[in-house]
């Protein structure tokens, strides 16, 4: 008898229910809408790996010596465009009124009087962009141009293979020094974002041999 | 006894519901308005068309079937309109919402910061060619309400909370809303290889 009652009391409500809802529709007052389902939003991001090499840290050198073991080489698998630049900096030795100046991470610009000597094996321009001069990012060397954007998945972008120092540049003053050569490889996204650091790769040599 | 009286309750209430439903579809009459008792019972028809178009430069629009925003960088816009239509014989109040918010990942086998959220960086914009209700500039997270667990699963957001459709044929019955997203230039390299899945975005009508 009770379970009857539940059964029949159940059985009301839902009929109440229903006809509220067929009565909603059909005056308007419960409208079924209209839905675009599945919707994604995603950003790219920068998919870079880095071949090459210098030769063995505290390698004694003498001018002329390759410092590149293996050629440098970027291989581009992003999904998105992006930008590369690098910079070279390294110990540069001159003789300043007879005392022996060891000058540390000179940005190396390409200019005549450089004393190190760089191949490259894609095109870079020394050159931001713009005519400030004494900015930050004067002293990096952008792939192509300041503006060039690097298509996705772009492959392999080969960098350099020669580096050294020069003989004809460098005097006797680099006898017995330390010198070190650094290059940083920065990437980024082609829009709006900030450069961020892909790799650095340094060399130094070792102590000369006495 | 008291069976008997639930049974005769049933029935009445059986009967006086299908009484109402006959005479709210008519099916007491031929014609589409029914008389009762002098009272006037209109049959509504609220129906409104929905149609989703996509454009990466805001003129040259195709049709979507949902927003899909993919490898996007930094500035990048995407802009979508919806062309909305009343093709039902009752005037209504259309709002068109966004649910159910996942913090996902493109690429699960490359580097990704899980800390940071597309809601922080994604810019929307919106605009309707019947009122003067817009968003300018607003992130999503500046348009969701503040959800102190982080699980936006369950939450939703308007881009529009009423546009009137009427239903005479012309400009009343249609109207356009204009939404975009933006990956704001702010967006770092923090936020790559992120990704945002919203469930549904949903298009419903209502009587005045």
């Amino acid at each position: 008898m009770r379970f009857r009652i539940k059964a029949i009391t159940t059985s009301a409500i839902l009929l109440i229910l229903a006809s509220l809802a067929m009565l909603g529709i059909t005056y308007g007052w419960i409208a079924f809408g209209t839905n675009f389902t599945t919707n994604i939003i995603n950003v790219g991001d920068l998919r870079y790996s880095e071949t090459g090499a210098f030769i063995a840290d505290d390698t004694v050198i003498v001018p002329g010596d390759e410092l590149v073991a293996t050629a440098f080489s970027l291989d581009n698998q992003s999904p998105i465009t992006s930008q590369l630049r690098l910079k070279i900096t390294y110990t540069r030795i001159t003789n300043i009124e007879g005392v022996v100046t060891p000058e540390e991470d000179h940005v190396y610009k390409g200019d005549t009087d450089e004393h190190l000597a760089v191949t490259f094996d894609s095109v870079f321009t020394f050159t931001d962009g713009d005519a400030t001069p004494g900015e930050y990012d004067d002293n990096y060397w952008y792939y192509i141009s300041a503006d060039e954007v690097i298509p996705a998945t772009s492959g392999t972008i080969a960098l350099f293979s020669e580096l050294y120092y020069d003989g004809d540049k460098t005097s006797i003053d680099y006898n017995g020094q330390l010198v070190s050569v650094t290059v940083t490889v920065e990437v980024k996204q082609a829009d709006n974002v900030t450069w961020s650091e892909l790799a650095t790769y340094d060399f130094s040599t070792g102590y000369p041999a006495a | 006894m008291v069976k008997k009286r639930m049974t005769l309750s049933l029935i009445a209430l059986i009967s006086s519901v299908f009484l109402f439903v006959l005479a709210s579809f008519a099916w007491l009459a031929v014609s589409e308005i029914v008389n009762i008792g002098g009272n006037t019972v209109d049959v509504v028809d609220l129906n409104v068309e929905a149609v989703l178009e996509v454009s990466d430069d805001g003129e040259t629009y195709v049709p979507a079937t949902n927003i899909e925003f993919t490898n996007a960088t930094p500035g990048t816009i995407k802009y979508y309109r919806l062309n909305l239509t009343n093709v039902g014989n009752i005037d209504c109040y259309t709002k068109v919402t966004l649910q159910n918010f996942v913090d996902d990942v493109n690429d699960p086998s490359t580097t990704y910061d899980d800390t940071k959220s597309l809601r922080d960086v994604i810019v929307v914009n919106t605009s309707n060619t019947v009122n003067s209700e817009t968003i300018v500039d607003h992130t999503l997270t500046e348009l969701l309400p503040e959800i102190p667990s982080g699980d936006y699963s369950s939450a939703s957001m308007y881009l529009v909370t009423s546009i009137y459709l009427g239903t005479d044929t012309g400009v009343d019955d249609t109207a356009t809303l204009y939404f975009t997203f933006t990956v704001s230039g702010t967006a770092g390299n923090d936020y790559q290889n992120l990704e945002l899945s919203i469930e549904r975005l949903m298009v419903a009508s209502a009587t005045p």
